[in-house]
């Protein structure tokens, strides 16, 4: 019999834990060609800003040993033309489809979601509308306001969650950074502001110099570091997480097979999301789905659910 | 574009740190279009942990359903790159990016190319020779280098090679030396500029190019009498009469592209530009790869070009 995949986040029922995550698959149609989003768990956006955002100058990017530095600044076409333009065609998707919200405001995320939820309609099984739950970005290193800010604070956590909650019935996922001093207090004050889940981690801050040229790699400096390197970080950051809230957590950080991804459903992940990886090797995302359900026949787990409860520590 | 498992056919040097990469293109996946790239996976990691994101390559030559580029060994990518031998497989994503327009017939086209970015010219010129154009009256090449030595000799591929090919390969391997007789003879036809004058003319290739424009520009005015350019694909451009007709193509590093785009620009000559910039996916969904646009913002060097037309990207503040 193969193993039941399934995931519940809040109301929605991801038909298994594989997500592509926010920033690294566009808005679904770049990788159209290589890579098969039908048969996945879910589909993370890039994040969705109330007004278009350029981005930050380049260079953005950089590689660092096991991973990679980059600064984006949120480049987005805007609130307007992701509903003209992206929505559509997420609608078409067989996948869930997670929308990711940032903003420099708690008013902006308000205006984002508020927006799409008159867009998409009420959630009604069986309908597709193009967003099947929000990822709340609280943690990108790379933008002045917002961002990060928010997502440092635990009063402001709640606040925002709790401000989200009141616009949409749909399920909230708070994407958590590891730049601060305790990531439990802040995934508890999500979960207090009525958050369905979280999912952890998003980039952490790093920077590399050129030291021939005397200047950051990147042009802001700082950036947010991803990839491989990261990942026994996000690894910790869920096993502290999931022991700190009742609510599921996401778990994401330098996962390139299936091997990683096991380390997060056992740290006490739900589900998890392919960055970096995807990047790499389109195939990642794929390998790592049946990498899982191997590894559940091998060892006879028949619910990915139960997965968390299997670490021997 | 598609992911695939491409063999490797040949991997020569061709000059001191540059190599000659060969491989098998799917016969379903349509031919790369000058000036569109690929990218490649690394296939480990070196001992400081470098090397993990992929790596994108120009297509410097097709023939015979063989793919050719030219590579610098500059970092882990590459130096692991050239110690894959032939009849082993490299991860290639291709074909990616917007590539040069190949010109109607009565264009004059000047092409240039700098350094490594010689790649993508010389498969415009070759695809040019294809179509009729001839070099000399409809087209002129001008490659500019640091010095002789930096001069590609793609006749090195038989010495440069350390090992008998497989008998299954020399079909392949005659294939392969077809794209390689393509490019050496492209590099030999070329009138060539060096830095220090130890080859070819001194100065760059755009002193190469001004004297290049006005024989063309006479050839074009005598043989057409005017000369608008219009670009092949769908999309006509009026207004370059100015300039006799003429369009340049060049690839090249940063410096090189905005003086050719200055000078385009004062000739009101029409031009398009193969930019470089580090880049996470290659498809367009990570946003990393981004140049100053003069319309503001910024265009994705994978997606919107690796071609642009030269008026639209602030070659100056390029990094």
């Amino acid at each position: 019999m193969s193993p039941d995949l399934r995931v519940r986040i809040g109301d929605l029922l991801m038909p298994n834990p594989v997500g592509l995550a926010s920033g690294t698959f566009g808005y679904g149609l770049e990788y159209e060609s290589l890579v098969e989003t039908d048969s996945l768990g879910a589909l993370y956006t890039k994040a969705v800003t109330p007004e278009p955002r350029t981005g930050n100058p380049p260079p953005r990017l950089v590689e660092t040993p096991s991973g990679m530095i980059n600064s984006i600044g949120l480049a987005n076409p805007g609130l307007e033309a992701f509903l003209r333009d992206k929505l559509p065609a997420l609608r078409a998707r067989r996948c869930p489809v997670v929308v990711n919200v940032a903003g420099s405001t708690e008013d902006d995320y308000l205006r984002v979601v508020e927006a799409i939820e008159a867009a998409a309609g009420r959630p009604e099984p069986g309908l597709k509308s193009g967003v099947d739950a929000y990822e709340i970005n609280i943690s990108c290193p790379n933008v002045k306001h917002g961002g990060m800010a928010f997502g440092t604070d635990p009063v402001q956590v709640e606040r925002l969650t709790h401000a989200l909650r009141r616009v949409s019935s749909r399920p909230l996922i708070v994407k958590l950074s590891p730049n601060v001093t305790d990531i439990a207090s802040i995934a508890r004050a999500a979960e207090s502001g009525g958050a369905d889940a979280v999912s952890c981690i998003n980039t952490l801050v790093g920077m590399v110099i050129d030291v021939k040229r005397r200047k950051p790699a990147i042009a802001m400096g700082t950036g947010g570091l991803s990839g491989p390197a990261i990942r026994p970080v996000g690894v910790a950051c869920t096993y502290k997480v999931s022991r700190a809230v009742r609510i599921p957590v996401i778990g994401l950080g330098g996962i390139m097979c299936a091997s990683d991804a096991l380390q997060y459903l056992l740290a006490g992940a739900s589900a998890i999301q392919v960055g970096t990886g995807t990047f790499i090797d389109p195939g990642i995302p794929g390998r790592v789905l049946a990498g899982i359900e191997g590894w559940m026949l091998e060892f006879g787990v028949t619910r990915v659910s139960d997965i968390k409860n299997l670490l021997d520590a | 574009m598609r992911q695939f498992q491409a063999m490797i056919i040949d991997n020569v040097p061709i000059a001191p740190d540059w190599r000659r990469l060969s491989f098998e293109w799917p016969e379903t996946l349509p031919a790369p279009v000058p000036g569109q790239f690929f990218t490649f996976r690394p296939r480990a990691l070196d001992a400081e942990g470098r090397g993990l994101l992929r790596r994108p390559l120009a297509v410097a030559a097709f023939a015979d359903g063989i793919a050719h580029a030219v590579y610098q060994l500059r970092g882990p990518a590459t130096k692991t790159l050239a110690a894959s031998l032939p009849g082993t497989f490299l991860d290639v994503i291709a074909p990616l990016g917007k590539g040069f327009p190949l010109p109607e017939r009565g264009t004059g086209v000047l092409l240039a190319g700098g350094g490594i970015g010689i790649g993508p010219v010389l498969y415009l010129a070759s695809e040019l020779e294809r179509s009729g154009f001839i070099p000399g009256a409809d087209y002129e090449l001008i490659l500019g280098f640091r010095d002789a030595a930096a001069i590609p000799e793609f006749g090195l591929s038989d010495t440069g090679r350390d090992h008998a090919p497989a008998d299954g390969q020399s079909k392949l391997d005659a294939q392969s030396k077809r794209g390689a007789g393509i490019l050496a003879q492209l590099v030999a036809s070329a009138e060539i500029r060096t830095d220090d004058g130890s080859a070819g003319f001194r100065g760059t290739a755009l002193d190469g190019l001004k004297e290049a424009a006005s024989r063309l520009g006479r050839a074009k005015i005598g043989a057409t009498g005017d000369g608008g350019v219009t670009i092949s694909g769908g999309v006509t451009k009026a207004g370059a009469g100015d300039a006799g007709g003429i369009l340049l193509c060049a690839c090249g590093p940063g410096p090189m592209l905005a003086a050719l785009a200055g000078w385009a620009r004062s000739e009101g000559m029409e031009a398009r530009l193969s930019a470089e910039q580090w880049m996470a996916c290659g498809v367009g969904a990570c946003y990393g790869c981004a140049l100053p646009a003069s319309a503001g913002g910024y265009l994705r060097a994978c997606t919107d070009g690796p071609v642009f037309d030269s008026r639209d990207i602030l070659w100056e503040a390029c990094p």
